[in-house]
């Protein structure tokens, strides 16, 4: 296989991760606050979500949406929407309004505007990598907060404030890639 | 449906900052931007809110955040139209990021509990509010940023803080810093309101 595919894949979930690096669907992870078993679940529907909504838009954008590129935004919110609630329907829950809100985030609709000036292949290992990067910072990130001693951290810093620490940290970390 | 989780937003800046922390994080590198940005989620939210809640007697309640959201990516496709049009260094620096106000939890999760509120105006002075707390937030941050990051200001330049600036600030690890240390402050200004109302 080609090497760059591989290079794709592996930045989109070290160097160039989404949800870390990017800021984009940081806030679904910042406001999920579920364990880690039920992140990595939640983690891996995202990706699996990323993967067929890139196989959906690319050739979407590159057939029909350039010839109409201000309906790129509504378009791909469509698409990832009804990918979104069918993964769930056959994840064997019927789609409920939180999961919804969740899936539907900015790494997926990031990732798909993004795709749209590369190559197929390169687009679905782009999808690939950015859902695992996803899936890694959701466990990790879930992790790291229920190793935090709420009583250790000041009052003022507790909640939000001590998880966006945890989060720096974790940007610190990917900064050596 | 999922329990109807009311007013969750309603005068709660900490709630307002989690559930935009994506365009808080990736906008502030420059006040513009910021501003820019800020004035984009107003605008998506009061025109999401006032579409959902004219149409929330038609919505059934099985499609309430299919609908929600997709009037929010309409609206926020307006927007960046508007945004182009007047506005094309802004529109420039935001990048792709205008396009992820769409599917943030904050516009969303806003035009969703906007299907459950009373009346229209009070979904629009709902949404001017979060708009501004969102906005001033956002404004704040950048300031911050810049000035530590880029030893500059809006287009101005500081140069008696050229030689320490602090490079990580206008990087991811120094945005979450930067916004922790703003969500800190809002937490412990907001506790000692609510100590002094007691």
């Amino acid at each position: 296989m080609d090497n760059s595919l591989i290079l794709v894949l592996m930045a989109g979930i070290l160097a160039n991760n989404y949800a870390i690096q990017n800021f984009l669907g940081v806030d679904s992870i910042l406001s999920n606050g579920s364990s880690v078993k039920k992140s990595l679940r939640l983690g891996g529907f995202v990706t699996l979500i990323m993967v067929i909504s890139a196989v959906i838009t690319w050739p979407l954008q590159t057939y029909v949406l350039k010839h109409a590129e201000y309906l790129q935004t509504l378009a791909f919110v469509t698409v990832i929407l009804i990918v979104a609630a069918a993964v769930e329907k056959i994840a064997g829950k019927s789609p409920d309004r939180d999961f919804l809100l969740f899936a539907v985030n900015g790494a997926v609709l990031g990732l798909c505007i993004r795709n749209a000036q590369t190559g197929f292949a390169e687009a679905i290992f782009a999808a690939a990598g950015a859902g695992l990067g996803f899936l890694a910072a959701m466990a990790v990130f879930s992790s790291l907060r229920d190793r935090v001693e709420e009583e250790e951290v000041p009052e003022a810093f507790r909640g939000l404030p001590v998880n966006l620490l945890i989060i720096s940290m974790m940007s610190l970390a990917l900064f050596a890639f | 449906m999922a329990e109807k989780k009311t007013n969750i937003l309603r005068d709660n800046p900490l709630m307002i900052l989690l559930l935009g922390a994506c365009p808080a994080l990736a906008a502030t590198t420059d006040v513009r931007a910021a501003a820019g940005m800020g004035v984009m989620v107003l605008a998506v939210l009061l025109l999401s809110g006032v579409i959902v809640s004219l149409l929330r007697s038609r919505i059934a309640a099985e499609s309430v955040v299919p609908t929600c959201i997709l009037t929010v990516a309409g609206c926020t496709s307006v927007m960046q139209m508007i945004q182009e049009a007047f506005l094309p260094s802004v529109y420039n620096m935001i990048g792709i990021y205008g396009a992820i106000v769409a599917v943030i939890v904050l516009t969303n999760r806003f035009a969703c509990e906007a299907v459950d509120e009373q009346s229209v105006s009070e979904t629009a002075k709902a949404a001017v509010t979060t708009g501004l707390y969102f906005l001033v937030i956002l404004v704040v941050v950048a300031a911050i940023r810049q000035v530590l990051g880029s030893a500059s200001l809006a287009g101005l330049s500081l140069s008696f803080l050229e030689e320490y600036k602090i490079a990580a600030m206008v990087k991811a690890p120094g945005a979450y810093i930067v916004l922790a240390i703003v969500a800190a402050v809002i937490g412990k200004v907001s506790m000692k309101k609510e100590k002094e109302e007691k």
